[in-house]
C-alpha cells in the first residue's frame, strides 16, 4: 500500500498562512533550545570554576545567578512552550479536523511570544530579574506570553466549541487540558506573586505550586499528548485501552495539582502541606502505570520499530524517562530521603529527567514527525540524527546518574555536620566536572537536531528523504489488531 | 468520552480543587500570621527589616543569589542545619511574615544565609567576600562580584569604607576600591539576616 | 470512526493514503476496548490504603500552624498547654529590665549597683525583706558581701503581676550560683497587701527593723502548675482552674 511515487503537493494545494505560522514556533522553538542549552552549558562550567576567566566571571550579564535563570526560561518558555504550542496547534487542528485558519492570530500570537522573550532575556541579563524561580522575568513583559498563550488558547477553545463540541481521541484529552492548565497556572503565578507582589511566605508556597503546574500541568501533559500520536502511529496500532486512558489522563489530572510544594519540601511550610505534596508525588506513580499498561500493550512487543523511525524512538525513549522521572521524584520525595538529597544536585535529576528527558525527547520526535507533513519536507542525512539522538540519550542518562551520585555524596557531607562546609565543596567538584561534561554532549545533541531542521527546510519530501527518518510500519494481520 | 463540555467541567472542576487546597487556602492562612508577642517580656516576633535591608533584596534578586543560598533551616531530625551552626531552631511561616521577597532557594552550592547576620556582623567581611571571595578562600566556590565596587584614584583622604586588600587583589598604589550603592543595599540586607528569635511554634531543639 | 477522506482540498500534509498518513481505520490514537489489567486493581487498592495511613499520620491534623511532621499519639497532641518554667520566664523578664544595672552575670556595678550573685539578701531566708524591696524600690547606702554601694532603684510594683514577681524572683534565686528555694506567687501577693500603704522606697536601716521573715514557705501552696505566670506566647495564659 506504500506509494512509492508519492507526489507530496497536489496542484492546487497552497501553503496556508496557518501552516507557516505553526512552522513559525517550531523554528523558534529550537532556535530558544539551542540558546538554552548554551546557558546551561556556560552554567555548568561556572559551577565548576566560579572564578575562572574562561567562566565569565567577572561580567555582570553573564554572572551565575543570571545566566541560570536565562536557561530555565529560555528552555521552558523557549524551547518546551513554543514548540509544544506548536505541536499542539497543528495536532490538535489535525485530530479534530478543524479548519485551518487565524493563521494572522497564529502568527501573531508566536511573534508576540518570541518577542517577550527576547525582551525577558534581556531583562534578566541586565539586572532585572525578580529573582522568583520561572517568574524572572518581570511582569510586564511577561504579560506578552500571557496575551500570546490567551489568543492562541482562546481560539482553539472557540473553534473547538462551535465546530465539534466532542472528543474522541485521546491525545486531544491532553492537548486541550493542557492549554486550560497553562492559562490557569500562569496567571496564578504571575498575579498572585509578581502583580499583587505578595510577599511573607504566601510567595515560595504559591511560586513552587505555579513552578511544579508549568513542569506537570503544561509541558507533561503536552508531552504525553504528543506520545499518545507518536507511539500508536508508529506501530500502526490502535491505543490498546480506553479504560486505561481515562485512568491514566484522570488519575494524573486529579493528582498532578497536589504536588505542588516538592521544591520546599522540609521548609517552613506547614506539616499537611508537604505530607500532601509527599502523598502526591507517591500516588503519581499510579496513573503512570496505567500509562505505561497502555503503551506497553499497544507496542505489543513491537519495540524494535522503534530503531529505524526515529519520531517513534524519541517518543519510548522519552516515555522510559517520564517512568524513571516519576519514580524517583516518588523516592525522593519521601521526608528520610529527601532531607539527604534536599538541596543537592540530586535534586536536580528530577528536572533533567523529566524536562531535559521526557518532555524534550517527545518534541523533537514530535518535530520529527510534525515538520515533513506540516511542509512537506523530508529528512536528510539520517546519520546524523542517529548521532544526535545517540548523543541525547547519553548525556541525559549521563546527567541523572551524575546528579544522583553527586547528590549522594553532597548530601552525606551536608548531613555531617563534622565535615566542613568547604569541604563538601570540594567533594563535588568532580560532579560538577561530569555535569559539564553530560550538559556539553546535550548542547551538541541539540545543534545537531536545529541542524538536521534547517537540513530539512532545504529538501522537499521524496520517498527517499522519508524513509530515512521514519519508514512506515509493515501492518500487522488482522486478527491480532482490535479495534472498536 | 465524547462530549466536550463534561469533559471540560472535569478538568476545571479537578483543577480548581487542587487549587483551592494548595493555592487559595495557604494564601488565607498565611494571610491571617501575626506577629508573636511575648507576654511577659513584650518583645515582638519576627521584628521588622531595617529599610536598607529592604533595598538589598533587590540585587539580592537581580545577581541571583538564590541559585547558590538558601534561606530556610530545617527542622533537626529533617537534616544537619542546626547541628551546622545555621540556625538554633527551624524556620516556619512566621519568620517570613514581613519579608517583601523571599528567597528560600533550593541549592546549597554555597551556605545557608538564614542567618547569616547573627554569624558575621563585619560589614568590611562582607564587601571583601562580594568583591574577591579568593581572598578569604583560596578555593571558594563563590562569583566575584566586582561591579557592584568602583574602583577610583584617591582625591585627598582615603576613604574609610575602602577594602583592605592584599597582595594580587590590592589596587595599584594611589587607587582605592569602595562599595557601590547596591553592596551597601546587599549587605544590609544580609547583615539584617537574623532568624535567632524565639517563636512559639517553632521551640529550640533539646539536645 | 475512520479517517474521513472526503474533505475537500485538505490544504496541508500528505494526503491519505499517502505513505505519512495511517491507513484509514488506522487512525489509531482513537483507543480500542482493551480491560484494564487485573495486577492494577491490586496496586490501587495498596495505594488508597497507604494514602489514608500516611495522610493520618503525618498531616500535624491538618493544622495550618503544626510545623512538625511527626506523628502525636493520644493526649500529648492536645493536651493543656504545659505552662512555662518559671526560671525562664523570670530570665526574659530579668534580661529585659534588670540587667542594665545588675548585668547579665548579675555582678551589679561596683559602687553603685550591688550584685545579686551569692549576695546574702537574695539569697536569705528573711523572703519578706527581699520581695518588699523590689515591691517598692531602695534607695541610698546599702552593704552586699561587704561592700557598699549607693544608687537608688525604683519601685516595680505596678510593673508585673504577683506570678512576674515570683518568677523573677525565682530566677535571680537560681542562676549565677544562687541556689535557694523558689519564690511562689502567693507569698508576693501577701506582702503586696502587707505593704499596700507604704509610699517610700525603703532605706537599708528600714528594712533591717523589718522582722526576719520567710514568707516564701508559709505561704500556703508551693507553686503549682496553674498558678504559673502566663506563658511566653501569644495564647491566652492557662489560668487557675
Ligand atoms: C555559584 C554559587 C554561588 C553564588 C551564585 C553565590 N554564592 Fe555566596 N557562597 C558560595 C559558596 C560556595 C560559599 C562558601 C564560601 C566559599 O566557598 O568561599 C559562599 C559563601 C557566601 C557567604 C558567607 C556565608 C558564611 O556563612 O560564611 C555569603 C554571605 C554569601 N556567600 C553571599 C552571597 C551573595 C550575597 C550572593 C549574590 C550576590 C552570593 N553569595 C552568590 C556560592 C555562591
Amino acid at each position: 500500500m506504500i506509494n512509492d511515487t508519492a507526489a507530496p503537493l497536489r496542484a492546487g494545494r497552497t501553503l496556508r498562512l496557518s501552516q507557516a505560522a505553526i512552522a513559525f514556533y517550531l523554528l523558534t522553538g529550537t532556535a530558544w533550545l539551542i540558546i538554552a542549552s548554551l546557558f546551561w552549558w556556560l552554567n555548568t562550567a561556572q559551577a565548576f570554576a566560579p572564578n575562572a576567566r574562561y567562566a565569565f566571571a567577572g561580567v555582570p550579564w553573564l554572572t551565575y545567578g543570571r545566566v541560570w535563570p536565562a536557561f530555565t526560561n529560555t528552555f521552558v518558555f523557549g524551547w518546551a512552550s513554543l514548540t509544544g504550542l506548536g505541536v499542539a496547534l497543528y495536532f490538535v487542528s489535525r485530530l479534530s479536523r478543524l479548519s485551518w485558519r487565524a493563521g494572522v492570530m497564529i502568527l501573531t500570537a508566536g511573534i508576540i511570544w518570541n518577542l517577550s522573550l527576547v525582551l525577558g532575556l534581556w531583562h534578566v541579563l541586565g539586572g532585572g530579574s525578580t529573582g522568583r524561580e520561572l517568574l524572572e522575568i518581570n511582569p510586564s513583559i511577561s504579560f506578552g506570553l500571557f496575551l500570546a498563550a490567551v489568543l492562541i488558547i482562546t481560539w482553539l477553545l472557540v473553534e473547538f466549541w462551535a465546530y465539534r463540541n466532542e472528543l474522541r481521541s485521546v491525545p486531544l484529552w491532553y492537548l486541550m487540558a493542557a492549554l486550560l492548565c497553562f492559562i490557569w497556572v500562569f496567571t496564578t503565578g504571575q498575579v498572585i506573586v509578581n502583580s499583587w507582589h505578595t510577599g511573607g511566605p504566601t510567595q515560595p508556597a504559591i511560586q513552587s505550586w505555579y513552578v511544579n503546574g508549568l513542569y506537570q500541568l503544561w509541558l507533561v501533559p503536552l508531552a504525553l499528548g504528543a506520545a499518545y500520536i507518536l507511539i500508536p502511529e508508529g506501530v500502526q496500532r490502535p491505543v490498546y485501552s480506553l479504560a486505561l486512558a481515562r485512568i491514566g489522563f484522570w488519575g494524573y489530572g486529579a493528582i498532578a495539582v497536589w504536588a505542588g510544594l516538592f521544591s520546599f519540601l522540609g521548609g517552613p511550610f506547614p506539616a499537611w502541606m508537604q505530607t500532601v505534596t509527599i502523598v502526591a508525588n507517591v500516588l503519581l506513580i499510579l496513573p503512570v502505570l496505567a500509562l505505561f499498561a497502555n503503551f506497553h500493550r499497544t507496542l505489543n512487543g513491537r519495540y524494535g520499530l522503534a530503531g529505524p523511525n526515529l519520531p517513534l524512538r524519541f517518543a519510548v525513549t522519552g516515555f522510559f524517562l517520564f517512568v524513571a522521572a516519576t519514580f524517583w521524584s516518588a523516592f525522593v520525595s519521601f521526608r528520610t530521603v529527601d532531607f539527604i538529597f534536599h538541596f543537592t544536585l540530586g535534586m536536580e535529576a528530577r528536572w533533567t529527567l523529566l524536562l531535559a528527558g521526557f518532555v524534550s525527547f517527545t518534541l523533537i520526535g514530535s518535530v520529527y514527525y510534525v515538520l515533513p507533513r506540516l511542509l512537506d519536507r523530508g529528512w536528510l542525512a539520517p546519520g546524523m540524527m542517529r548521532l544526535q539522538f545517540w548523543l541525547a540519550s547519553v548525556g541525559v542518562g549521563l546527567l541523572a546518574l551524575d546528579q544522583v551520585v553527586g547528590g549522594l555524596v553532597q548530601g552525606y557531607g551536608l548531613a555531617d555536620a563534622k565535615i566542613e562546609f568547604s569541604a563538601v565543596v570540594d567533594i563535588i567538584r568532580p560532579f560538577l566536572l561530569v555535569r559539564f561534561v553530560a550538559v556539553g554532549m546535550l548542547f551538541f545533541s541539540y545543534l545537531l537536531f536545529g541542524l538536521s531542521v534547517l537540513l530539512s527546510m532545504c529538501f522537499r519530501y521524496s520517498e527517499r528523504t522519508r524513509t530515512t527518518a521514519e519508514p512506515v510500519a509493515p501492518v500487522e494481520t488482522p486478527a491480532e489488531v482490535s479495534v472498536a | 468520552m465524547k462530549r466536550f463540555t463534561p469533559y471540560l467541567l472535569g478538568v476545571l472542576g479537578l483543577f480548581l480543587l487542587g487549587w483551592l487546597g494548595m493555592v487559595y487556602y495557604p494564601y488565607m492562612a498565611f494571610a491571617e500570621l501575626r506577629p508573636d508577642r511575648d507576654s511577659t517580656t513584650n518583645e515582638v516576633t519576627p521584628p521588622g527589616l531595617p529599610g536598607t535591608a529592604v533595598q538589598g533584596f533587590r540585587v539580592y534578586a537581580a545577581n541571583g543569589c538564590v541559585e547558590c543560598h538558601s534561606q530556610y533551616v530545617r527542622d533537626k531530625n529533617e537534616g544537619a542545619d542546626i547541628d551546622r551552626k545555621w540556625g538554633n531552631r527551624r524556620t516556619v511561616a512566621r519568620d517570613y511574615m514581613n519579608d517583601g521577597d523571599v528567597f528560600l532557594g533550593s541549592s546549597r552550592l554555597g551556605p545557608d544565609l538564614t542567618n547569616v547576620g547573627a554569624r558575621q556582623k563585619d560589614a568590611a567581611w562582607y564587601y571583601k567576600l562580594l568583591y574577591r571571595p579568593t581572598s578569604l578562600n583560596a578555593e571558594s566556590g563563590m562569583p566575584a562580584y566586582p561591579w557592584l565596587f568602583i574602583k577610583r584614584k584617591i582625591a585627598g583622604q582615603p576613604s574609610a569604607d575602602a577594602l583592605q586588600l592584599a597582595g594580587e587583589d590590592a589596587p595599584p598604589p594611589g587607587w582605592e576600591v569602595v562599595p557601590n550603592n547596591d553592596a551597601r543595599e546587599l549587605v544590609g540586607y544580609l547583615r539584617a539576616l537574623n532568624r535567632t528569635y524565639p517563636l512559639p511554634e517553632a521551640p529550640e531543639p533539646k539536645e | 470512526m475512520s479517517l474521513e477522506s472526503s474533505e475537500p482540498n485538505r490544504p496541508y500534509g500528505p494526503e491519505p493514503g499517502h505513505p505519512l498518513e495511517p491507513s484509514p481505520g488506522m487512525f489509531p490514537s482513537e483507543a480500542g476496548n482493551g480491560p484494564v489489567p487485573s495486577w492494577f486493581l491490586g496496586v490501587f487498592m495498596v495505594a488508597v490504603f497507604w494514602t489514608g495511613a500516611y495522610l493520618f499520620t503525618y498531616s500535624g491534623g491538618f493544622d495550618s500552624s503544626v510545623f512538625d511532621f511527626k506523628p502525636k499519639y493520644g493526649a500529648a497532641a492536645s493536651g493543656p498547654a504545659v505552662p512555662p518554667d518559671p526560671k525562664e520566664v523570670g530570665r526574659k523578664l530579668f534580661s529585659a529590665n534588670c540587667i542594665t544595672c545588675h548585668q547579665a552575670n548579675g555582678q551589679g556595678v561596683a559602687g553603685q549597683f550591688p550584685p545579686l550573685a551569692g549576695s546574702e539578701w537574695v539569697n536569705s531566708d528573711a523572703t519578706n525583706r527581699l520581695i518588699g524591696i523590689v515591691l517598692k524600690g531602695l534607695q541610698g547606702p546599702v552593704q552586699v558581701k561587704g561592700q557598699a554601694y549607693n544608687n537608688a532603684m525604683q519601685a516595680w510594683e505596678a510593673q508585673y503581676t504577683d506570678q512576674q514577681f515570683a518568677a523573677i524572683l525565682t530566677y535571680i534565686r537560681s542562676d549565677w550560683g544562687n541556689n535557694a528555694p523558689p519564690i511562689p506567687a502567693e507569698a508576693v501577693k501577701q506582702m503586696r497587701e502587707q505593704l499596700k500603704d507604704r509610699k517610700e522606697q525603703w532605706t537599708m536601716a528600714e528594712l533591717l527593723k523589718m522582722p526576719a521573715q520567710d514568707v516564701a514557705k508559709n505561704a500556703a501552696a508551693p507553686p503549682a502548675a496553674g498558678q504559673a505566670p502566663a506563658p511566653a506566647g501569644n495564647a491566652p495564659a492557662p489560668q487557675t482552674k
